[in-house]
């Protein structure tokens, strides 16, 4: 797996998570800016992975903030912030895209379809290219767990176990979801090969 | 199943993570932070997953796939909540929030018209105000119509009285099968008795009864109207409210327009945004209205032009924002999207003057190539 480089202070040697978790929870608002500044660009970055839209992908940010930040009280190991925050956006992601998807099914949400161009980095090679628009091509049709799942697996490159953790579902369901995902997204990859 | 290739794709996804961003969503995490004392929106915001949850059990007949299926589906919804209040937003950027314990039955939604029935409960409404559609509210016979934005109606439990409350706008409240009707406009509170709704004040005439008190008994506001109700209410059928800001103001529009784009309706996000710049074109808010306006412009609505505009506006109304540095840029992108090349390399220079470093230094200085 390979996450995000792992943002510091200027001076590279700023307050640990862990202070700036003890002093946000004391009422410091100080400290959550720090965290927030510390950790805001793997967050917008994860969400916008994960949402393939951007607007979409700011408001996701700002939810999973305002979760962490009301919730503060309930992180065991304050050291763990980064991995408990990347959790919190993970599950907000499905919890949003569950919510999307009921309100477009029941006419009152349109479906903005993804476009996977505006989405890949002109530096991408092209089999990487490819992968990613085979990927997003897909998401919009899959539900939203196998969505989130898919995009761990494949664009976050997460091992099963991580993706299990961070999802907090079991080892086998996820296998579950990521075994139906990957089904489908070979058959529309086979597919658009015929085409 | 197949693995994945070998290396992680994440660095290969476009993302947008500049310092405008970066500050724009960091206000708004501080500004619910505010707010989240409260503790009012932390359960409502929790009660979002509960109202899908709530939708999904309450739909009997929605194992339809399409879209036809769904909405009539729909329209046998109900939507009730427990011990938790629930948020619903609308395609349209309007809102829903019940109460705890609330249950409202969709019995109409097409493209002309949305009503809904309370059972139980209360039901706070903010209606994105849409030419063409019908809002209606009823609970035990009143109905409410959405003329403007924000109302609220409450059934009280004994089912023996109904309250609305229009903090926005204007609704239009009808009872005894539409016979009797009045408008109400924000500020009001008005009740009715449904044991003698006979005795409740009709339209136009109730500013006049108010100060005449005992006609109106029966539907004065009494020991279990909302809070609030109670002082200016005594003997009749309205009641202002606690002080509150009557007219759309600046912050409100702009949360409007912001609810709408979350919502995915830019059109009426676009409005909010504009109506902000018509009315408040010298608020604070308004040249993130303008910024977002631009963006709405550009990317959903396909207005080049209203983007070009709207952006030039967001550059000169905030000169310090957070934002200025995306605005110059997307002018820039919107010049050369309109081909007007001379134009396109005098916004080149200027953002890249004012930031030669820029987040997006480099793919402005790939503009304007054209001859």
């Amino acid at each position: 797996m390979v996450t995000e480089p792992r943002p510091t202070t200027r001076s590279g040697a700023g307050p640990t998570d862990a202070a700036l978790v003890v002093a946000a929870r004391a009422g410091e608002l100080w400290a959550q800016e720090a965290l927030y500044q510390r950790y805001a660009r793997m967050v917008l970055a994860l969400s916008q992975r994960i949402l393939a839209g951007r607007d979409d992908a700011d408001d996701l940010s700002q939810d999973a903030f305002v979760y962490a930040f009301t919730r503060l009280d309930t992180l065991q190991n304050p050291q763990a912030f980064h991995a408990w925050l990347r959790s919190i956006v993970v599950r907000t992601a499905s919890k949003r895209l569950r919510r999307q998807r009921l309100l477009t099914r029941l006419g009152l949400r349109r479906n903005d379809p993804i476009e996977p161009d505006t989405m890949i980095s002109s530096e991408a090679p092209v089999d990487v290219a490819v992968e990613l628009r085979h990927v997003y091509s897909l998401m919009a049709k899959l539900p939203p767990e196998e969505h989130v799942a898919l995009v761990l697996r494949r664009v976050e490159g997460m091992e099963l176990l991580e993706i299990a953790d961070e999802m907090k579902l079991s080892l086998a369901t996820v296998k579950r979801r990521l075994a139906s995902a990957e089904a489908r997204l070979s058959r529309a990859t086979t597919k658009r090969g015929q085409v | 199943m197949t693995e994945p290739s070998g290396s992680p794709l994440s660095k290969y996804v476009r993302v947008d993570v500049s310092p405008a961003r970066v500050a724009r969503v960091w206000a708004g995490v501080s500004s619910q932070l505010e707010r989240a004392p409260s503790g009012r929106r932390r359960w409502l915001y929790r009660g979002a997953l509960a109202t899908a949850l709530a939708g999904v059990a309450a739909f009997g007949a929605f194992k339809a796939v399409s879209d036809h299926q769904a909405r009539s589906a729909w329209q046998k919804a109900a939507l009730e909540t427990a011990g938790d209040a629930m948020a619903v937003g609308l395609d349209d950027g309007s809102r829903l929030e019940l109460a705890a314990h609330t249950k409202v039955r969709v019995v109409g939604n097409d493209p002309q018209s949305m009503a809904l029935d309370l059972d139980h409960g209360r039901v706070d409404c903010d209606i994105t105000p849409r030419p063409g559609r019908h809002f209606a509210v009823a609970a035990a016979g009143v109905v409410v119509r959405v003329k403007g934005t924000k109302f609220g109606v409450e059934l009280a439990p004994g089912r023996d009285r109904v309250n609305v409350d229009v903090e926005r706008g204007l609704v239009e409240v009808s009872w005894q099968d539409g016979a009797q009707h009045r408008d109400l406009a924000a500020g009001e509170r008005w009740s009715i008795d449904l044991q003698h709704p006979e005795a409740t004040a009709p339209a136009s005439e109730a500013s006049a009864k108010v100060a005449e008190g005992p006609a109106l008994a029966p539907a004065e506001a009494s020991a279990d109207a909302p809070a609030g109700a109670s002082d200016g209410a005594k003997g009749s059928t309205t009641a202002p409210h606690p002080p509150r800001e009557a007219a759309a103001g600046a912050r409100e529009l702009l949360d409007l327009g912001n609810a709408a784009r979350r919502a995915g309706d830019a059109a009426g996000a676009a409005r909010a945004y504009e109506e902000l710049l018509t009315l408040h074109p010298t608020d604070g808010r308004a040249g993130l209205a303008a910024f977002e306006l631009g963006r709405l412009k550009m990317d959903r609505l396909g207005d080049v032009p209203g983007a070009i505009q709207a952006l030039q506006k967001a550059v000169m109304m905030a000169p310090g924002a957070g934002f200025r540095e995306d605005a110059m840029a997307r002018l820039v992108d919107a010049y050369a999207r309109k081909g007007a090349l001379e134009r396109c390399r005098s916004a080149r220079s200027a953002y890249l003057s004012s930031y030669p470093g820029g987040v997006h230094a480099s793919a402005v200085s790939r503009q304007c190539q054209g001859r």
